[in-house]
């Protein structure tokens, strides 16, 4: 079973280290970091507090007055006692049962009208019809790198590139709880109302980010998800 | 015990030691900036030290007690004055029922921690009770204080907080003739930050590095419980290289694509994808949370293992300070009863 001696282990403050998978963004690396995720939350050492996955690289928050008090852990500064017990966790212990959920989560999405103002722009910008993009944009499988940004907002791979478009030139001041939007390259919902610059294709009612659940975002890391088409009426009916 | 809000001031929110456990779903740790200055409060009113404390932004405020009440104040936002008399901040106060508090403007820093025996009341959402302005959860309805607000604490008072009570509780004003001295523990008046290189540091040119050490940097307008931003010499990437997306905290200074840089604090995202030059060292982030724009710094390259020295000697000395209080208002013949 593969440890993380072949991987990049930084330090980064006095309470926390950074390990890097790789340099770019790809499923094989996100099964690495859900894996070794899941591994360190199995069985987390003495002093460990939370870890972070983002696209390339997991984030690992630790107490240093804990760690240092740990008998099992060795080395003279709490994040080299961290980072040698990061470098003993295996990192694909855990890819068959962890890594990525097979069954998609499907997020209804009302697209164009009120809800998806610039979706007139996005099929312009790219030579499609209206039906065509809806089509291109729920057709997909997108998976859940990270969650970062606000509250419950996913970075999402796996959009069409044929459905690219750059921002806005002047960001908008209120875009809706639930607007999904393109920005680039990109893909993504808007979890609370905020201010945006993303060109805005439709809404969907579900929440994603519920502080008052004891779990507030409904995606998480390594989630696959796609989009159903639903009416303004399908739309009005699930909002309540 | 019950103090009222006659005047909020700029923003004053109900603040603890943050969000823990929530990084990844983008919930931001938010708690208090100065966390030295809130602990200390807590200390001194016998709360143990992650409890929430109230937030003042510069003075302003003023506050009037509906019963007797156990406080402290510490920080450097404001002084505070009672019936024409300035009262000591980093010492516990008994303050009677009925007395008006008024804090005013004109220190050098910025906030100021008010702390009450048993901790302040407050909404307690996702591990938390800070104020998170921007989702609306945490401290007094989740959002900052109001006038009319009449905050309460909790009932439950631990042993060394009734001590104090009974030690200080009079028909007037009364503190003890000691207190904290925090520029004992905490670099406040020191206008240079410590900070260790972060992870993209050999990113930027040498001309743009050797300007982040020598040069100042001011904190213009932009600058909140979010983060500062930095005006000075832009700093430039050797080459333009983009960062994917990684976890940030309090202290991370990132560089924007125009150059200039951004000290993130307790209210930032909790990831980001501009390139991180440095982190301030732990051990001077309640420096950091005193700062006001217009304020002129400068940072300080040390190790990553001189950091964690000095925060590790930081909070070993909060805990001396802890028992210090305990010893002072708590006979060995009590300690017994309360264990």
């Amino acid at each position: 079973m593969d440890k993380l001696t072949n991987y990049l282990i930084k330090p980064q403050s006095e309470t926390s280290v950074v390990i890097y998978f790789g340099d770019s963004i790809g499923e094989a690396i996100l099964k690495q970091i859900m894996s070794l995720n899941t591994s360190l939350r199995l069985s987390p050492f003495n002093g460990f507090i939370e870890s972070v996955p983002a696209y390339i690289s997991l984030t690992v928050i630790y107490d240093p007055v804990k760690v240092l008090s740990a008998a099992d852990l060795k080395g003279d500064y709490a994040f080299e006692r961290v980072i040698n017990y990061l470098r003993h966790l295996p990192v694909n212990g855990f890819q068959e049962i962890c890594a990525i959920s097979p069954e998609p989560l499907v997020i209804p999405v009302c697209y164009g009208g009120e809800f998806g103002p610039d979706i007139e722009e996005v099929a312009k910008h790219n030579n499609l019809a209206i039906d065509e993009l809806i089509h291109l944009h729920s057709a997909s499988v997108y998976t859940v790198y990270m969650l970062g940004f606000m509250p419950g907002f996913p970075y999402l791979g796996g959009m069409n590139k044929s459905l690219a478009t750059p921002r806005r030139d002047s960001p908008r001041k209120k875009v809706p709880a639930g607007t999904v939007g393109i920005a680039g390259e990109q893909t993504g919902i808007y979890p609370l109302q905020s201010p945006g610059g993303w060109q805005l294709i439709g809404r969907t009612p579900l929440k994603l980010f519920d502080p008052h659940l004891s779990s507030p975002t409904l995606l998480h890391a390594g989630d696959r998800l796609t989009f159903s088409v639903i009416s303004t009426s399908q739309f009005l009916e699930l909002s309540n | 015990m019950q103090i009222n809000v006659q005047k909020p001031g700029l923003l004053t929110t109900i603040q603890d030691q943050g969000r823990i456990g929530y990084w990844d779903t983008g919930i931001p740790v938010a708690g208090a900036m100065d966390k030295f200055a809130s602990q200390i409060a807590n200390i001194l009113v016998g709360n143990k030290k992650e409890l929430p404390v109230l937030e003042l932004t510069y003075g302003d405020v003023v506050l009037k007690t509906v019963t007797d009440v156990l406080i402290s104040c510490c920080g450097d936002g404001s002084i505070l004055v009672t019936g024409g008399r300035e009262l000591p901040y980093w010492k516990s106060l008994f303050i009677p029922a009925n007395t008006e508090l008024r804090f005013k403007s004109g220190k050098t820093g910025c906030r100021t921690y008010v702390s009450i025996a048993g901790g302040w009341c407050a909404q307690h959402i996702l591990n938390s009770r800070s104020t998170y302005l921007p989702v609306k959860i945490g401290g007094f309805n989740g959002v900052a204080l109001q006038r009319g607000d009449q905050l309460q604490s909790e009932e439950h008072i631990s042993v060394i907080s009734l001590s104090i009570l009974s030690k200080l509780a009079s028909s007037t004003i009364n503190y003890p003739n000691w207190g904290v001295f925090p520029n004992s523990f905490v670099n406040y008046t020191s206008k240079q930050i410590r900070v260790i290189t972060q992870h993209e540091f050999d990113w930027f040119n040498n001309d743009s590095i050797k300007s982040f050490f020598k040069e100042f940097f001011t904190l213009t307008m932009q600058s909140d419980r979010m983060g500062y931003q930095l005006d000075g010499q832009p700093l430039t990437q050797k080459e333009t290289k983009q960062l994917l997306s990684i976890a940030v905290s309090m202290g991370t200074i990132q560089v924007t694509s125009s150059g200039s840089p951004i000290l993130l604090m307790a209210d930032c995202q909790t990831t980001g994808g501009y390139p991180r030059i440095a982190q301030v060292a732990a051990v001077d982030l309640p420096v950091c949370a005193q700062l006001k724009p217009g304020d002129t710094i400068q940072f300080k390259k040390i190790t990553l293992e001189e950091a964690e020295k000095e925060y590790l000697l930081l909070l070993s000395n909060i805990t001396a300070i802890e028992k210090t209080i305990v010893c002072r208002f708590i006979k060995p013949s009590e300690l017994k009863f309360s264990k």
